[in-house]
């Protein structure tokens, strides 16, 4: 059988409708960086309700959403905001997302003490820099104030 | 069963009976969906502990099957884009035989496009003209040895008799596959 005939035959049976999976794969590729974040926290959210034995139901009552909701969180396909991710965190006492803990650095020119050897150094440039460590403070939780406390 | 264009005239897929979505909306659906795979991979832990792909946690399991189908779904966009020369040609890479050890290419050919894990199933119905008919998550070295990849050799089976049965092609006219 002719390819035209194979294609023509094809095409009698085909639905006029196309499949809807282009659509989709466009979204998702629009999408993909927080979808894969979502994708993470869902499986974290997935094994803890496997390990303590909890279901869908009851954490949807925890969290007074709807079960419809969980089940989007659960399937990797909710857009999640920092309020629900905290209240899942503290509901299943896990930590879903962490910040990185920053560097926040000044540098300071290290200056020869050549003034007061008298030694001339026209144009002279520090050789060295320090760097304020502000590390300690990326640890702050709002009900653990004594953290602060270098 | 119903069937439906994905992109021009070069690439079909099938809706079965009792299914909300045709094979391919379904599977990248599945392939993306956490709550599915968690639950896949527990039923088929045993295959993930020194199993056909060495020895994989669940967690890493998602995870790869999740970056697989992203990939294989970039792919496919990709080439929904090009020329249809380029389409065509990118096709014919794209699929291959399903038993690796055929050396000739027939028409209904079985086929399949795979990333890693991840199987694609269809029918070539000629030169650069595929129907998807299916796909899985194939964990063992043989389809035969789990039931879910078992049952999408049935389903190849049912989509082939389906297009003979509607004129599509003629019977008399195909070969039949030897499955070695």
């Amino acid at each position: 059988m002719k390819k035209e005939n194979i294609l023509n035959n094809l095409n009698k049976i085909a639905s006029k409708d196309v499949s809807s999976w282009l659509e989709k794969a466009k979204e998702r590729e629009a999408n993909k960086e927080w979808l894969a974040k979502s994708a993470k926290i869902a499986i974290k959210i997935l094994r803890e309700l496997r390990a303590k034995k909890l279901t869908q139901k009851w954490l949807a009552e925890e969290l007074e959403v709807s079960p419809q909701y969980i089940n989007k969180v659960v399937k990797g396909q909710e857009n999640l905001s920092l309020e629900t991710i905290s209240k899942l965190e503290r509901v299943l006492g896990i930590t879903l997302i962490t910040v990185p803990a920053f560097e926040a650095s000044i540098k300071y020119p290290v200056v020869y003490g050549h003034e007061a050897s008298r030694i001339a150094r026209n144009e002279a440039k520090s050789i060295a820099t320090k760097t304020a460590n502000y590390k300690k403070y990326s640890n702050y939780q709002p009900d653990k104030e004594e953290s602060l406390v270098a | 069963m119903e069937l439906f264009r994905i992109f021009d005239n070069c690439l079909f897929v099938f809706k079965h009976l009792g299914e909300s979505k045709d094979e391919f909306e379904r599977l990248f659906d599945l392939w993306r969906d956490t709550e599915y795979l968690e639950q896949f991979f527990v039923d088929h832990e045993a295959d993930l502990k020194n199993g056909f792909w060495g020895t994989i946690s669940i967690e890493d399991a998602i995870l790869k099957t999740l970056s697989d189908a992203q990939h294989f779904e970039e792919k496919l966009l990709k080439l929904s884009a090009m020329s249809a020369d380029d389409k065509n040609k990118g096709l014919e890479s794209l699929f291959e035989p399903l038993h690796n050890s055929q050396t000739h290419v027939i028409d209904l050919n079985k086929s399949k496009a795979k990333r890693s894990w991840l199987r694609i199933y269809a029918l070539r119905a000629e030169k650069n003209i595929y129907i998807i008919t299916g796909g899985a998550i194939k964990l063992t070295a043989n389809m035969h040895e789990r039931e879910h990849t078992n049952a999408e050799l049935r389903k190849i089976e049912q989509c082939r008799d389906f297009l003979i049965e509607q004129g599509i092609f003629d019977a008399d006219g195909l070969i039949e596959e030897l499955e070695i």
